[in-house]
């Protein structure tokens, strides 16, 4: 799969070994669609994130996560299933991920911060899941039951895993609860929540679980999904904010080289090729539309294309 | 009678049906409803059952206790556990802890199944629309083929070649907006005979129901139907040897899907709409008959959520044929040997673009022998499913006589069910590899009837057995992340049912009492992990314990009944579902003006105001009302 990346910094000039946002926008996808099946690749990557993603085009039938700027807050039911009851991505932007936890759902931290802590990300409910809580459907029960009294929760458990061991701790968030004694404190999730997953220490991966109170012989009757957005995670950086990007880049990964396309037309200009730390490790100027950089002399792994603000990863294999 | 009067009758029964039709109370004079003999011309083998218990009842007696489609008679009179999920909503069997799937229902002999779920929504099947309906408990797979595991109600239309003239119409209202409006018309003479019937009924369901202890009642929404039916019979003895029968049922059904107690709206909505005929021909020899018989039915299926922009439509066609003869000896040895045949198309969502045809084949024999007091009866059948042999199907049967009293009876039989098309076609989850549910049942039972003086008393008993592997079980398997049709569980069910009826008479006053207990223990024999079923444990929706009393007394021109029926506690999906006991009762006074009658009725529902579920989240209303009238002019040959 052909992929390219971009991602917010959020600290400051010049500082090394940061926190890294991935916030899906690079996906750009048309307004109010989704993306689904990651065909082979098994997953969409973020930057240093992996989600993966299954998709049965006989049966129409998937798991794990998918890409949606997905505004429809309002329409219950399984037909809504990628939207996020917000309307949109953390702090208005436009895409975030939806995921359809059956079982334990996974994802991946790769490269510089795979082993290292993962800070959090923001978490909401899915529209189809937060309409269903608060209004009940054919097979979910409003939360709180007929009474209002019923001490439902809906609960997002997130593990780690770290050189193919589980650990211990988790953390739990609840997209609803109704356990309070005092029904007005009862609550269903509806703004997008800062999860802090950094009491998890270095993790390779994280797995997410659903489980509701709301559960039946046939499993779980509240639908199982939830959306996240904004993952926070250990990368490195030095530059400054970066822009929605303009420029493509293709292959990715690649062996031989890379085609370097500027998307608007703009140019030519000059770019940088930096490694994982950070370092310049050369400096050129773009002289056509679409140029192309030869990788002979860089060695396996991840690097980054820098261009004004805009920070592109890509993958030497 | 008259020309004129008769087809005054007619123009009456079309138009006044059309204005009632439009919601318009049209008032009728006072009528009663006369006791009408039921006419048993049916000397089939295959429908008269050896080894079993039959019940048997006249659309007339369902009408006096305001029985109006086949589930309420299954849960009223029978020890059938009825699954509604509401007034005017989906209503299946469980007979003998079966699914719903193991109730064959027959149609004037032929099977009225959807072949895509293998159920027919009996409360969508109005008595009115029928003569006679039959339901027999236990296994009749060797007679009858797949699906009737676990009981076999058969709907019947059968020609009273005595009448000239019948017309007769009931008209009811009650609470929640419940408007029923049915009529019939006969008409002919010994040489033919035209039967049409027509029913609507309609309710708007919006009961109260309470919530919890200490909260204001919630009134039902969305929970409006609709029920229309029209069935045109006609009967041809076209020699004294020959008989010609042709029938044609429409049926339209539009209803509300409510919220649960624990939903806040629904608007989802199902329309079902059905066109079925039939026709027989019959052929009989001097030691018994020929019967070729055929039948074409159409059914469609809508659902939709406007709120939920959900939308399904399903619909399937079956071409179904039948060939049978049947030979004497002496009136004690009878062979009845047949062939059957049907084609099978269905359109749904959920096959995607799949569109599945199936052709089943079949040969049956049936032979019963009367010797002495024992009657022995022997069925065989062999079913292929396109390609696919079906198991093959013995039954044998017994019953001995007791002087005149009672008998025992002994069955044994093997039997099958084959995966619906939704089991193989739907997607995700359909599994086309799936083998048929196959087993073995057994009962015996005894049928005794005592007199003293004025007091009669008949009991029935009977215990049963049955054992069906490869038990079709929508769950996940290891490894996989939907539900998908498996044959991986065993169940076993084994229970008692003992009955007894009882009728005092003196004079014009009538007593009677009829009682049932109904003991099953339906098991999952295998552990199954999604949907979490432990071994041994008993089948959802399935009560152990059931029983029923209905009382009645009559006295001239008066009748009062009770119906008290208790169901014990089941598991349901989700939740434990009390035990509950509900009782009804009717009021009626018939008066009899030779060839008029007429009766006045008034039937009180769930009389105690017991706050229930059959169906988990499923409300069911209190106490409510019906009333109304209904007239019979009763013409019989000269």
């Amino acid at each position: 799969m052909k992929c390219f990346f971009t991602f917010f910094l959020v600290l400051n000039v010049g500082i090394i070994h940061a926190q890294v946002t991935w916030n899906f926008e690079e996906f750009n996808l048309p307004e109010n669609t989704y993306l689904n099946d990651a065909g082979n690749e098994g997953g969409f990557t973020n930057g240093l994130v992996f989600l993966p993603n299954y998709y049965d085009s006989e049966f129409f039938y998937w798991t794990g996560w998918a890409v949606s700027n997905v505004t429809d807050k309002t329409t219950p039911g399984f037909g809504n299933q990628y939207s996020a009851i917000t309307g949109s991505g953390y702090n208005g932007s436009k895409h975030y991920v939806v995921n359809s936890a059956f079982g334990n759902n996974n994802m991946v931290l790769r490269n510089e911060a795979a082993g290292k802590p993962i800070s959090g990300m923001y978490i909401t409910n899915s529209t189809y899941a937060y309409l269903s809580m608060k209004d009940g459907d054919g097979f979910a029960k409003k939360f709180g039951g007929v009474s209002g009294n019923d001490p439902d929760y809906f609960l997002v458990t997130i593990k780690a895993y770290s050189e193919g061991n589980i650990k211990s701790d988790s953390v739990n968030f609840y997209l609803a609860d109704y356990r309070f004694s005092d029904n007005n404190q009862d609550y269903i999730v509806n703004t997008w929540e800062w999860v802090d997953l950094s009491s998890l220490g270095n993790v390779d991966s994280l797995s997410f679980a659903l489980s509701s109170s709301d559960t039946g012989q046939f499993g779980m009757n509240t639908p199982a999904y939830f959306c996240a957005d904004y993952m926070v995670t250990s990368g490195t950086v030095n530059n400054n904010d970066i822009d929605v990007p303009k420029v493509l880049v293709f292959p990715n990964p690649a062996r031989d080289y890379i085609n370097i396309n500027l998307q608007n037309g703009e140019g030519p200009g000059f770019y940088q090729v930096l490694d994982g730390a950070g370092n310049i490790l050369m400096t050129k100027e773009i002289r056509y539309v679409t140029d192309k950089i030869y990788l002979d002399n860089l060695q396996n792994g991840q690097y980054f294309i820098q261009m004004e603000k805009t920070l592109i990863p890509f993958v030497k294999f | 009678m008259s020309k004129y009067i008769r087809y005054t009758l007619l123009f009456l029964w079309f138009f006044a049906g059309g204005f009632l039709i439009s919601g318009s109370a049209q008032v009728w004079a006072d009528t009663t409803i006369l006791t009408e003999e039921v006419v048993i011309t049916d000397q089939n083998i295959r429908t008269k059952h050896t080894g079993t218990i039959v019940g048997t009842w006249s659309v007339d007696t369902l009408t006096s206790r305001n029985i109006n489609n086949i589930a309420e008679l299954l849960g009223v009179e029978t020890g059938v556990y009825v699954k509604n999920y509401g007034p005017g909503s989906l209503a299946t069997s469980a007979v003998r802890g079966g699914s719903a799937g193991h109730t064959l229902v027959l149609w004037n002999g032929l099977p009225v199944q959807s072949p895509m779920l293998g159920l027919l929504d009996l409360s969508l099947l109005p008595t009115s629309s029928v003569e006679t309906v039959e339901f027999v408990a236990g296994s009749n797979a060797a007679m009858w083929g797949s699906g009737a595991i676990g009981g076999l109600v058969s709907l019947k239309n059968e020609p009273d070649f005595r009448l000239r003239t019948k017309v007769s119409a009931r008209v009811q209202s009650g609470s929640f907006g419940h408007f029923l409006y049915e009529n019939k018309i006969s008409l002919g003479n010994k040489k033919w005979q035209s039967v049409s019937r027509y029913a609507d009924q309609k309710a708007e369901n919006d009961f109260l129901y309470p919530l919890a202890p200490g909260l204001p009642l919630r009134r039902q929404t969305n929970a409006a139907y609709r029920q229309q039916s029209f069935l045109q019979d006609f009967y041809w003895n076209i020699t004294k040897k020959q008989r010609l029968t042709l029938h044609y049922w429409f049926q339209k059904a539009n209803r509300q899907i409510p919220p649960t107690n624990v939903q806040s709206k629904s608007g989802a909505e199902q329309a079902d709409l059905s066109h079925r005929i039939m026709f027989d021909y019959k052929i009989f020899t001097k030691r018994g008959f020929w019967l070729f018989k055929s039948g074409f039915f159409s059914e469609k299926l809508n659902y939709e959520d406007p709120i939920n922009l959900e939308k399904a439509e399903n619909e399937f066609f079956i071409l179904l044929n039948e060939f049978s003869g049947q030979w004497s000896w002496q009136n004690k040895h009878f062979l009845q040997l047949g062939t059957t045949h049907s084609h099978t198309k269905a359109r749904a969502n959920g096959y995607r673009s799949v569109v599945p045809e199936e052709n089943r084949l079949s040969f049956f024999a049936s032979w019963k022998m009367l010797v002495k007091e024992w009657t022995f009866q022997t069925g065989l059948r062999q079913e292929w499913i396109g390609q696919q042999k079906a198991p093959f199907l013995p039954s044998w049967a017994a019953e001995y006589q007791v002087q005149k009293n009672g008998h025992f009876f002994a069955k044994i039989n093997r039997n099958y069910r084959f995966p619906t098309l939704n089991d193989r076609f739907w997607r995700p989850g359909g599994n086309p590899d799936l083998l048929p549910e196959s087993g073995w049942s057994g009962e015996v039972g005894s049928v005794y009837e005592f007199r003293f003086d004025r007091l009669k008393i008949r009991t029935t008993m009977a215990w049963y057995y049955r054992n069906i592997n490869q038990w079709i079980l929508w769950s996940i398997q290891e490894g996989a992340f939907f539900f998908s049709a498996n044959n991986i569980t065993r169940v076993v069910s084994r229970g008692w049912e003992p009955r007894m009826i009882m009728e005092y008479k003196k004079k014009s006053m009538v007593w009677s009492a009829s009682m049932g207990y109904d003991y099953i223990r339906s098991t999952n024999q295998v552990a199954v992990k999604n949907p979490k079923i432990e071994a041994g444990s008993q089948l959802i929706y399935t009560p152990v314990h059931q029983g029923f009393i209905n009382l009645q007394t009559s006295h001239k021109y008066f009748s009062f009944m009770y119906q008290h029926r208790f169901t014990g506690a089941s598991q349901g999906i989700n939740e434990r579902i009390p035990s509950f006991f509900v009782g009804n009762v009717h009021l009626a006074y018939y008066l009899n003006q030779k060839r008029w009658t007429g009766s006045l009725f008034l039937h009180i529902n769930n009389v105690w105001n017991k706050n229930y579920v059959i169906v988990e989240r499923r409300p069911m209303p209190g106490i409510h009302f019906q009333g109304g009238f209904s007239f019979q002019f009763l013409q019989k040959q000269p």
